[in-house]
């Protein structure tokens, strides 16, 4: 800014250009006022542009004083600026602001002119009225319209006078009439605001003698009308409007009587009217009626419910209810539970909300009703939050109800109520169950009763092991153990990944949270997302109802003993994990088959080693693919770190045997994002069966590899062979190019050994061989074999009718010797070669077109080894390697393939 | 929890489960659950795009609507909307106009509007439509300025409309409870309500301009009317398609992307959808996350960006002496400090429903009270006080200092600056 720190006014040079950059980031609203006001006036005053012109307008509006009116004021007749110069004036506290809006009135007509009768009308500027005045009959509709709002905004005698005398000028535009009428309300509600009310109440008569007047004006001045006479003297208006054929009065009185009050004269007035209305209109005034006082419209709303048009009784029900109407009681409790459908089902809702304790008391009897059915009601109706629930009375009538439907009513309700008092009183249901529906519902609401019981164990039990906060994997991070063991210290068991919490290690980069920790001995990992929280603990039932469970299970046979198994399922104890497992492995018949399904569906993570031996020992086939859905359902919900989930799945799949076994474990696999998961599931390529769902699981592994890929520059811009090993009378460095050369016959194939190893990796590099006749070849994963630096392993391919194959140099020989790469060789030229080896699969290209697919399933101890370059036997040649790129743990794509053509291609040798 | 459940399938199921019976039965709908076209509730759609086809879907699903016509700045959208009015009712009577200044006065057939346009047209459009004797549905936020609300709130009283902003949460059962919990004590004596804001974007906007395009014909789209009350700038047809997020002209920033929603819920459990805070506390951050805004009771309502109060969308929480309650999108219930207050989730729901008469279905509430003349939950003043709200939050960031407000005058003390806020003088001949 060119102003100096004191906000005194200094010569700008080009406060354009400070102005333009401003106004593109932000309104400024911080800086300066005065800086920015001078600055503002002075680009209103120059030849800048329109938009500058806008900007400097923007920021008057908020901070311009006094000295800006003028410039602003000449701006006020310009087509393009006019508005925006209203924009600065209209919301200044300063009378010059006004009279420089009133003086541009004459000097503008149409648009420009709305726009300074509308800021006038939004200033209340009473100096404008005599002007206004004369616009109410400017040719101008919009112009006519625009004076007339404002004057009823300006609300002044005169101005009223005048709006009144303009309604029955002839041959007025309909619109100009309707912005009359709504000025003339605006003013008659300020009149009734400070007390003038007969005043207020003439001119809403005279609006409602307008002949042909549009309804909502028509209506507008009976509202007003009614209301500014009162509940006395309004009422003869008031009761016509009900009467009346006119729909839309009759809807104004319905509003007008809600905003009347709850005087007793209209509520009698409206009770008078209902029993002659139709039935669409007793339905909407007993709405209305609901809203007052019950003891005055209670008798004739009653009367409407107990008989007539079903949609009649139905509003009428409820309006009783809201009017808290108690003698409708009676009534409500026999439709309840005697009839059926709407009525009933309003009854009962009416009935089980009625405001205050009748309802309750009503509700009360019905649950000692002597009919089966109103009992039955009754219970469903506390369900529904009809009152509080008498519990003991339910457990009571669930036990010894002479009627069936009644005891399992309550039986049911209870799966909502029950407490650990009922606790005995829902075992004995269970065990000496009269019906299989019985025990069903004593089975649901024991576990209904376990699961809200459940309470998360103490944060004592969880102890944190390591916790990293950052742009994970790669990205910065810092290192929160404390932090979050202290979070859980302090006894919370939720951890908010977030910058309020562990700073900002990556400002402006997703960050997500890991932590490792264990859980009563167990040991847990998980990572989430910023601004996620981390839940560190399940919950469990306290020991009381576990024991008591237990206690019934010594008794329990067949039927009954499963149902509790089932239920100790649920609440998450360990004891009841390895009850359960005795009597699946050691139990009998039906008990047997019984927990070994609840072992199946086991929800805690607890049961995995179970569910996992049992997938190993299952004695058929259903209760095996049982076990494995168990399996698969507990390691997707589970938080295990990534070596447990590759290991539980490693086991799962060995022991999937048919289609649907290994489907089933491959679908959970490709959640596994490491490069282990991949070769399980590129282990099923050879079966034909589930070769779709593993290519299908392979792809989702490898598109989410190379999260953690680390690129190696060691290799590249070489400047000498340090390090290298091989005869050093072929090979040389030139312009960082490896050259391997010999201008005479070579007697033995030599190789050039870099330093290190590779395992997964993706290597790029441009070889160019002369002749192009020649051979030689790219090591990767080999190993050294004898004095002489001779290799064995894998050998990417180079040579005339060779390139881009898969050799095994030393020992398997030709590999992948397909001829696809082929025609995108360039012979005697510099070729891109990329060679992509992940886990069992291996990949090249040349120049982008994919040459060897392969997988080398069994081939597990040729996973790593060295990377050499070769110059091959044979006659004279040359050979030159430039190392473009060498990545470890890649991503699985090529420069030219993605991972789903990569999987796609690959294919498993025959004799696999 | 398990928060797959959709918001929409878990609207219908507790709607249901609470089975409320509402204003209008079933048996009033006449034989079939269908009525006479005659008698139904007729409506026209004002600027209906991408939430307003949600909307629309909403409103043309209850029997007792017909929807009649659509009036849209732009041809594409009239003819698709028109497409699917027809297709719904298998006729061809769905009619269009461009400029609502033709199509409100031509059609007095026409009870009600469902308006949808961008942001900076729900007061104008609903201002408009209630002068001509409609009621309105109108999207949130509802309004741009505090000026705008009160003319809202004075337009519906003068000609007795019934109005509904599109605040759906206040008409969701788990909502409601903790509104409820709140304004009926259940929770002790309430001394903080936290609200959700958006947590992307931030509260000072800038007002930068796309590249100028070549403007259309009117007839395809009209971007005088588009711009409506707002300054000018160049056409781009980037707005018209709905990309005018983010820009001080035409939206209410972080603070209203979410506050219209969460504003009104908050207010509504402090019982305060008739007044507004008097002090506004600046943050010094750029969104307004932390603001404390207390009312004149000393209660507090507390702006809150990230999910310390809630794991959902557009939640509210009400802290109270006797613990919290609370709801955010994607609650399969709604979250208490101790399941004990959970207890009586039926209850509180059911008694709020029987004693207002309010369905749990925010668009039903809208067309009962279409009929009875009732108010609305989300009423003109619930919306323009919790509006009021988010206007003078943003102000409070915009000038970065705190703001002392007087909620009966409706201005701020003592602040030359902030009350010019107030209002934006409108662009002829979109004045009001």
């Amino acid at each position: 800014m060119t102003s100096d720190s004191k906000g005194k006014r200094v010569i700008m040079r080009n406060p354009i250009v400070t102005l333009v950059v401003a106004s593109v980031l932000a309104f400024a609203f911080a800086a300066p006022a005065l800086a920015q006001e001078t600055d503002s006036i002075a680009v209103l005053e120059s030849d800048a542009s329109l938009r500058e012109k806008l900007e400097a307008c923007r920021k008057l509006s908020l901070t311009g004083d006094r000295a800006a009116v003028p410039a602003l004021a000449t701006l006020l007749v310009d087509e393009k600026l006019s508005h925006m110069a209203r924009y600065a004036l209209e919301p200044m506290p300063y009378p010059e602001a006004g009279q420089a809006l009133r003086d541009a009135l004459g000097k503008t007509s149409g648009r420009l002119k709305v726009g300074m009768v509308s800021s006038l009308a939004a200033r209340r500027d009473k100096q404008a009225v005599p002007d206004l005045i004369a616009l109410l009959s400017d040719a101008d509709a919009d112009v006519a319209q625009a004076a007339a709002r404002a004057l009823g905004t300006i609300a002044t005698p005169e101005g009223a006078k005048a709006l009144e005398d303009a309604i029955d000028q002839a041959n007025q535009p309909p619109g100009n009439l309707r912005a009359i009428c709504d000025a003339l309300f605006n003013y008659a509600e300020m009149l009734a605001e400070t007390g003038q009310r007969s005043q207020a109440m003439a001119i809403y008569d005279r609006i409602l003698d307008i002949p042909n007047a549009p309804q909502q004006v028509r209506t507008g001045a009976m509202r007003g009308a009614i209301l500014t006479r009162g509940s006395e003297y309004g009422l003869p208006l008031f009761e016509e409007a009900l009467r009346g054929d006119n729909d839309d009065q009759f809807a104004a009185a319905l509003r007008v009587s809600r905003e009347m009050g709850g005087e007793r004269e209209i509520t009698a007035a409206m009770a008078a009217q209902l029993p002659s209305l139709t039935a669409e209109r007793k339905v909407r005034l007993i709405q209305a009626l609901g809203d007052r006082n019950g003891a005055d419209a209670g008798p004739v709303v009653l009367a409407e419910a107990e008989e007539g048009p079903i949609e009649v009784r139905v509003a009428a029900l409820s309006a009783l209810a809201r009017m808290g109407y108690t003698p409708s009681l009676k009534l409500m409790e026999h439709l309840a539970w005697a009839e059926d459908g709407e009525l009933a089902t309003v009854a009962r809702h009416s009935l089980s909300h009625f405001p205050g304790e009748a309802g309750d008391a009503v509700l009360r009897a019905m649950l000692e009703s002597d009919e089966a059915k109103a009992r039955c009601v009754a219970i469903e109706l506390t369900r529904q939050g009809g009152m509080a629930a008498p519990v003991g009375l339910l457990m009571k009538m669930a036990q010894t109800d002479q009627d069936e439907s009644v005891r399992l009513t309550a039986l049911r309700a209870l799966e909502d109520f029950a407490g650990l008092e009922q606790m005995p009183g829902l075992l004995g249901r269970l065990i000496e169950a009269r019906s299989q529906s019985e025990m069903q519902a004593a089975e649901a609401a024991l576990a209904a009763l376990c699961s809200r019981q459940k309470k998360a164990p103490s944060a004592e039990n969880v102890v944190i092991q390591e916790a990293v906060y950052g742009a994970l994997p790669d990205g910065p991070s810092t290192d929160v153990t404390e932090k979050v063991a202290l979070i859980v210290k302090s006894g919370s068991l939720s951890v908010e990944a977030s910058n309020s919490n562990f700073g900002d290690p990556a400002p402006g980069v997703p960050k997500k949270l890991r932590v490792a920790y264990t859980e009563s001995g167990t040991a847990l990992s998980s990572t989430i997302g910023e601004n996620e929280t981390l839940r560190l603990a399940s919950a469990s039932a306290p020991a009381e109802i576990v024991d008591a469970l237990f206690s019934a299970l010594d008794a329990a046979q067949g039927e009954t003993k499963v149902a509790l198994l089932r239920i100790l399922s649920v609440t998450g104890s360990p004891k009841a994990l390895e009850t359960v497992r005795t009597a699946a492995f050691e139990g009998e018949g039906t008990v047997r088959e019984g927990a070994l399904r609840a072992l199946c569906e086991w929800p805690g993570l607890d049961a995995l080693p179970t569910i996992m031996e049992l997938v190993g020992t299952a004695p058929d086939e259903t209760l095996k693919l049982l076990a494995l859905r168990g399996a698969v359902r507990l390691l997707k919900q589970s938080k295990l770190g990534t070596a447990e989930l590759l290991q539980h799945h490693a086991a799962l799949m060995d022991h999937a045997r048919t289609a649907d076994e290994k489907k089933l474990v491959l679908s959970s696999l490709a959640q596994v994002h490491h490069v282990d998961a991949l070769a399980t599931a590129l282990g099923q390529f050879g079966d034909e069966s589930v070769k779709a769902e593993a290519r299908q699981a392979a792809t989702a592994i490898a598109k989410n590899l190379g999260k953690s890929a680390r690129e190696d520059k060691s290799l590249l811009n070489l400047e000498d062979l340090t390090g290298w090993q091989g005869d050093m009378a072929y090979w040389r460095i030139e312009d960082g190019v490896i050259v391997g050369q010999s201008d005479t016959q070579i007697p033995r194939s030599d190789f050039l050994w870099c330093p290190g190893e590779v395992g997964d990796f993706y290597l790029a590099v441009d070889v160019k061989l002369e002749p192009p006749s020649a051979n030689s070849g790219i090591q990767f994963r080999s190993k050294k074999i004898d004095e002489h630096g001779q290799a064995r392993g894998y050998q990417a391919d180079i040579g005339e009718n060779v390139w881009g194959r898969l050799y095994h140099e030393q020992g398997r020989g030709k590999l992948d010797w397909n001829d696809r790469a082929e025609k995108a060789v360039k012979p005697g030229d510099w070729n891109r070669y990329e060679i992509l080896a992940v886990g069992p699969a291996i990949w090249t290209a040349i120049n982008g077109r994919l040459g060897v697919a392969f997988l080398d399933v069994g081939a597990e101890d040729e996973r790593s080894g060295g990377i050499a370059f070769q110059i091959h036997a044979g006659p004279p040649q040359t050979v030159r390697y430039r190392i473009k790129k060498l990545v470890h743990d890649p991503e699985v794509k090529l420069e030219k393939q993605s991972a789903e053509k990569l999987i796609a291609a690959l294919s498993v040798p025959k004799e696999q | 929890m398990s928060g797959k459940v959709s918001r929409r399938s878990f609207l219908s199921a507790t709607a249901a489960a609470v089975a409320a019976p509402y204003i209008v039965p079933a048996s009033a709908l006449g034989k079939d659950g269908t009525t006479p076209p005659s008698e139904r509730i007729t409506v026209g759609g004002i600027g209906i795009h991408g939430r307003g086809f949600h909307d629309l879907r909403w409103i043309i699903a209850n029997k007792d609507v017909q929807v009649v016509a659509i009036c849209d700045i732009q041809k594409k959208q009239r003819h698709a909307v028109k497409k699917f009015v027809d297709e719904h009712y298998g006729n061809e009577d769905c009619t269009m106009y461009r400029d609502l200044r033709e199509f409100l006065p031509s059609r007095p057939d026409i009870d009600a509007v469902l308006i949808a346009t961008g942001d900076h047209w729900h007061a104008q459009a609903s201002i408009r439509a209630m002068r001509a004797g409609k009621d309105v549905y109108t999207e949130k936020p509802s309004t741009m300025t505090i000026t705008e609300g009160q003319a809202v709130v004075e337009t519906a009283r003068r000609y007795g409309r019934v109005y509904q902003t599109g605040t759906q949460r206040l008409s969701e059962a788990n909502h409601v409870f903790a509104i409820e919990m709140a304004r009926t004590g259940r929770l002790g004596k309430v001394h903080t309500a936290y609200a959700h804001i958006a947590p992307w974007d931030t509260a000072k906007m800038p007002h930068n301009w796309k590249p100028a395009e070549e403007l259309p014909p009117k007839d395809e789209v009209d971007w005088d009317i588009w711009l409506g009350s707002c300054p000018w700038r160049p056409y781009n047809y980037e707005y018209v398609r709905g990309r005018w997020r983010g820009d001080y002209d035409f939206h209410t920033s972080c603070i209203g992307e979410w506050g219209a929603h969460t504003f009104a819920q908050a207010q509504a459990g402090l019982d305060a959808g008739d007044t507004s805070p008097v002090k506004y506390e600046y943050v010094d951050n750029d969104n307004g996350d932390g603001m404390v805004c207390r009312f004149a009771n000393g209660q507090k309502l507390i702006l809150s960006r990230g999910d310390r109060y809630w794991h959902g969308s557009c939640g509210e929480r009400f802290d109270g002496e006797r613990g919290w309650a609370g709801a955010a999108d994607g609650y399969s219930r709604p979250e208490t400090s101790s399941p004990e207050l959970l207890a009586d989730y039926k209850k509180v729901v059911g008694e709020y429903v029987a004693r207002t008469g309010r369905s749990l279905d925010h668009m039903r509430n809208f067309l009962d009270c279409v009929k009875s003349r009732e108010q609305t939950v989300a009423n003109p003043s619930v919306m323009h006080r919790s509006m009021s709200t988010v206007h003078a939050a943003n102000i409070c960031m915009w000038l970065e200092r705190d703001l002392e407000y007087d909620p009966v005058a409706e201005e701020f003390i003592n602040d030359d600056e902030a009350n010019r806020l107030r209002s934006r003088a409108q662009r002829a001949p979109w004045v009001i």
